[in-house]
């Protein structure tokens, strides 16, 4: 496992405990293919998702791009934004 | 009343309180004298909260993203309204109706929470829901979703007098003929940290009763030293008559008059014109006589002036019959709902009305010769049934407005 693939792993770990924590949906799994609008939020539960995640993560992030569609998309662009601020 | 003019009964109660639940339980606390005020925190405060009050024993944590604590005590108060009036489920998206809401302040838990976050040199955050968790029309809106209320969906911050406009509003709009059925009350959930500081800086408040701080607030009573915020919701469901007929639901009491009338004076100081126009002008669309009314829920917010200028009122527009008319202030039990306030000291008049039973001033110890009417201090009353109820809230920014509620009888 290269250091990036631990990343997503933790990464993604934080992404479904805010998930259960914040908004009660509680996922076996989340697989990185699985389309963010399966999660079961809407526009706003979504942006709401964003903010806890910056939180749990300690970061900031702009606007997710609109061609983010997976979670895998998403994991990628907040990866991205991690890596940018060091 | 005009001749295309139609009949309004209340069909369904619904209350969330610092002393109860449900509207039996919210009256027979009134009834024993039993207050929901308490120590606010470590502040030096007492407030009326709604005690052991769990949101997610109501709602999930995905339904609770977004949802201040007053659109909760409002959806809850709704539910029991409708399951009380037999419209639950589908029935109401069905028909021609509308939510008429007061509220003073709105989501002031998630403003605050929101600041708090943004203004911490740690975290500067504010989250994305405060926007539609604080705005005053929140709670309306929700109301409108959960049942598919697709008419006029209103909202009416007028302080302390919000919900009984907006239950006036709902009256008339029913009357006229515009909607069929409203949800009309209002919901306040304002006993936030800052806020009660707020409150506590104009010197408003009661001084809180060291020994007994369930006492603190002594509506009418010489000695009195101010308001106690209260937080809850109250809902009526209003229906024009033919419609509360057709399905056989109880009916609490027939609406009979509304009257409005602002001070246009001080911010905040009460003026005598301005609720003598508005006891007047209820009166008058009563069609009724003083004499009719066996009971009034007067505004008695306990301060020093609030008080005296009432009593003055309602001799100026009752006259003589002021003297005889049971008139009691129950916010000495529940404290000031503010924004909810008119709406739950409708339920508290139409319960009188239903049972007659007059719940008590609590709390009154002393005369005060600038209050020399009959507050029936501390002892609720059993009387003969009453004919018509009156409740009036009058509010910071001068508007005054006075509901008449009257026994239902088949013409």
């Amino acid at each position: 496992m290269d250091m990036s693939q631990h990343l997503d792993v933790e990464l993604v770990e934080t992404m479904r405990a805010v998930l259960k924590d914040r908004f009660g949906i509680e996922l076996q799994r989340l697989d990185l293919d699985r389309p963010l609008a399966s999660l079961g939020l809407d526009s706003l539960g979504f942006v709401e998702y964003t903010f806890e995640l910056e939180k749990a993560l300690k970061i900031t992030l702009p606007d997710v791009p609109r061609e983010t569609v997976s979670v895998g998309d998403l994991v990628a662009f907040i990866n991205a934004e991690m890596k940018k601020h060091g | 009343m005009g001749q295309n003019q139609r009949r309004v009964v209340v069909t369904g109660l619904g209350i969330v309180s610092p002393i109860g639940n449900s509207p039996q339980e919210f009256f027979s606390n009134l009834l024993a004298v039993r207050s929901g005020i308490r120590r606010f925190g470590d502040s030096g405060q007492v407030v009326g909260s709604v005690a052991d009050f769990e949101p997610s024993a109501h709602f999930t944590k995905a339904r609770l993203i977004g949802l201040d604590r007053v659109s909760q005590f409002g959806l809850l108060a709704a539910e029991q309204a409708l399951v009380n009036s037999g419209l639950e489920g589908s029935r109401l998206a069905e028909a021609n109706a509308g939510v008429y809401f007061g509220t003073g302040i709105g989501g002031a838990g998630a403003l605050e929470s929101g600041y708090a976050s943004f203004f911490d040199k740690n975290d500067g955050r504010i989250s994305p829901v405060t926007v539609v968790s604080t705005m005053a029309n929140a709670t309306a809106a929700h109301l409108s979703i959960r049942f598919g209320i697709r008419g006029p969906v209103m909202t009416y911050s007028i302080a302390c007098a919000s919900s009984a406009v907006a239950i006036g509003e709902a009256f008339r709009a029913i009357r006229d003929g515009y909607v069929d059925v409203a949800i009309a009350g209002g919901a306040e959930a304002m006993t936030t940290p800052g806020m009660v500081s707020a409150w506590a800086a104009m010197r408003v408040l009661a001084k809180p009763d060291d020994a007994y701080p369930e006492r603190s607030c002594r509506p009418f009573s010489k000695g009195r030293t101010g308001l106690v915020l209260g937080e809850g919701a109250a809902v009526l469901v209003l229906e024009a008559y033919e419609g509360g007929r057709s399905r056989a639901a109880r009916i609490w009491g027939e609406l009979a008059g509304y009257g409005i009338a602002c001070d246009a004076s001080h911010i905040s100081k009460p003026s005598l014109d301005g609720q003598v126009k508005a006891l007047e002008r209820a009166i008058a669309d009563s069609g009724m006589a003083s004499t009719d009314i066996g009971y009034i829920n007067a505004h008695g917010t306990a301060t020093q002036v609030g008080d005296v200028v009432e009593t003055a009122a309602l001799k100026k527009a009752l006259g003589d019959a002021a003297y005889a008319i049971p008139v009691s202030s129950t916010k000495a039990l529940h404290g000031h709902l503010m924004g909810a306030a008119g709406a739950v000291e409708m339920v508290a008049s139409l319960m009188a009305l239903s049972t007659g039973s007059i719940p008590p001033t609590g709390h009154y110890s002393e005369p005060d010769p600038e209050c020399d009417l009959d507050y029936v201090p501390n002892q609720a009353r059993k009387g003969p049934a009453l004919k018509a109820v009156m409740s009036n809230s009058f509010a910071f920014g001068g508007t005054n407005a006075v509901l008449i509620a009257k026994r239902f009888a088949q013409q």
